[in-house]
């Protein structure tokens, strides 16, 4: 009777010492998660409201690009008209005047094509600093150690379900683009 | 009978005291106002950069004042509250993860550059800033002003005052404040106050 009690009491030593130990490797499991990248960013406020910002620059400058470019079309066809009744030198004068105009057009053209390409990239920083910060805070909150980012084109072939936290990524990062954050 | 009449009595004033709440002093003042859950403050985050928006009620800016004019009279509180009533003030805190970055110094290579964001935060700044009401219309600062803090801290704080004449700002349900950060790479923020929370301030018995 003794001896049994004694095993008894070893096999629920045994027993709690497993429970333990699993339950240790359990607190200790890495945590991988992937995000969708792509959708992150088509479905985040920030981004559809940058793009909206950035097509109104464009136009902005576009119609800068536009005036400059008219008035110098209106100057060619002005001097093709009266080209006949004017002088030799007249003409080389206001030849000489169009030239300096085309050089200006074409030089406003490039600056805005250089200014477009920085205030794309000046938006999309902005967009994937947000992203970026949010993701890296969710990581900590959420006790994960790598968060991949997956793409269309990426070389992850498949994983499951329960490790995408895209749509998590999306809702926390509108839910604080309009709330902010509390801390 | 009498003795549960006069303990109810005693509840009823504990939930009555308990639920008119004042404020006594400045200090408790910047407390109240600094907890989220008031609707006064407003924080994101974004590149490192933790950005907090504050509305300063026109009784905390006429107390201000008054202590400035060394006025110490409450009587002529009213008259001092009356002078901001009709705008909304804010104030946008700027600091960094890094002790070492700043707003001033936050991608700046050389002392001109240097020169132009500080030009950019005092003057520039209101072009990047819009408050937003419920019906749409925007609504750039009538008047911003960086806080000089001579480089002390890694903080940077710029007031910046809303005003229309016909008084949209302050009969708006909701008031969005957008900065579309061109400086710092933290994009576009929102900072949205419901006017039924910040006209909510407690009474100040100070």
């Amino acid at each position: 009777m003794k001896i049994n009690n004694k095993i008894h009491f070893l096999i629920t030593i045994l027993m709690l010492l497993v429970i333990a130990y699993l339950c240790y490797q359990q607190y200790n499991i890495k945590k991988n998660v992937i995000v969708n990248a792509q959708t992150v960013l088509e479905n985040y406020q920030g981004f559809k409201e940058a793009q909206d910002l950035f097509e109104i620059k464009i136009k902005e400058m576009q119609n800068t690009f536009e005036k400059q470019k008219s008035m110098y079309e209106s100057k060619s066809n002005e001097l093709e008209i009266i080209s006949d009744e004017l002088s030799n030198q007249e003409r080389i004068v206001k030849k000489g005047e169009l030239e300096v105009l085309k050089a200006k057009t074409v030089q406003l053209g490039k600056a805005i094509e250089q200014k477009v390409i920085a205030q794309e990239e000046e938006l999309l920083q902005g967009v994937y600093n947000r992203i970026n910060d949010y993701v890296k805070r969710y990581a900590e909150t959420h006790d994960i150690d790598l968060i991949e980012g997956i793409t269309n084109s990426g070389n992850i072939m498949y994983a499951s379900d329960a490790i995408d936290i895209t749509q998590d990524i999306i809702e926390g990062l509108n839910k604080e683009y309009v709330e902010g954050i509390k801390e | 009978m009498l003795k549960g009449l006069k303990n109810s009595i005693y509840v009823f004033l504990l939930i009555a005291m308990g639920c008119s709440s004042s404020i006594n002093s400045e200090k408790e003042l910047l407390k109240w106002l600094g907890d989220p859950d008031h609707g006064f403050i407003k924080k994101t985050k974004a590149n490192g950069f933790l950005l907090s928006m504050k509305y300063l009620p026109a009784e905390y800016l006429a107390f201000n004042e008054m202590k400035k004019d060394n006025k110490i009279d409450m009587k002529d509180f009213q008259k001092y509250v009356d002078k901001f009533k009709n705008s909304k003030t804010f104030l946008l805190t700027i600091s960094h993860d890094e002790e070492t970055v700043n707003v001033s110094n936050y991608k700046v290579a050389n002392l001109s550059e240097y020169g132009q964001r500080i030009r950019d935060l005092s003057f520039n700044i209101k072009e990047v800033l819009v408050l937003k009401t419920n019906s749409g219309k925007k609504y750039n600062p009538v008047l911003t002003t960086m806080e000089n803090a001579y480089e002390i801290a890694n903080k940077k704080s710029i007031y910046m005052v809303f005003s229309d004449d016909q008084k949209e700002i302050l009969n708006s349900e909701q008031l969005d404040i957008v900065f579309q950060d061109t400086f710092l790479d933290t994009g576009i923020s929102h900072f949205v106050f419901e006017n039924e929370k910040i006209n909510n301030l407690p009474n100040l018995n100070f």
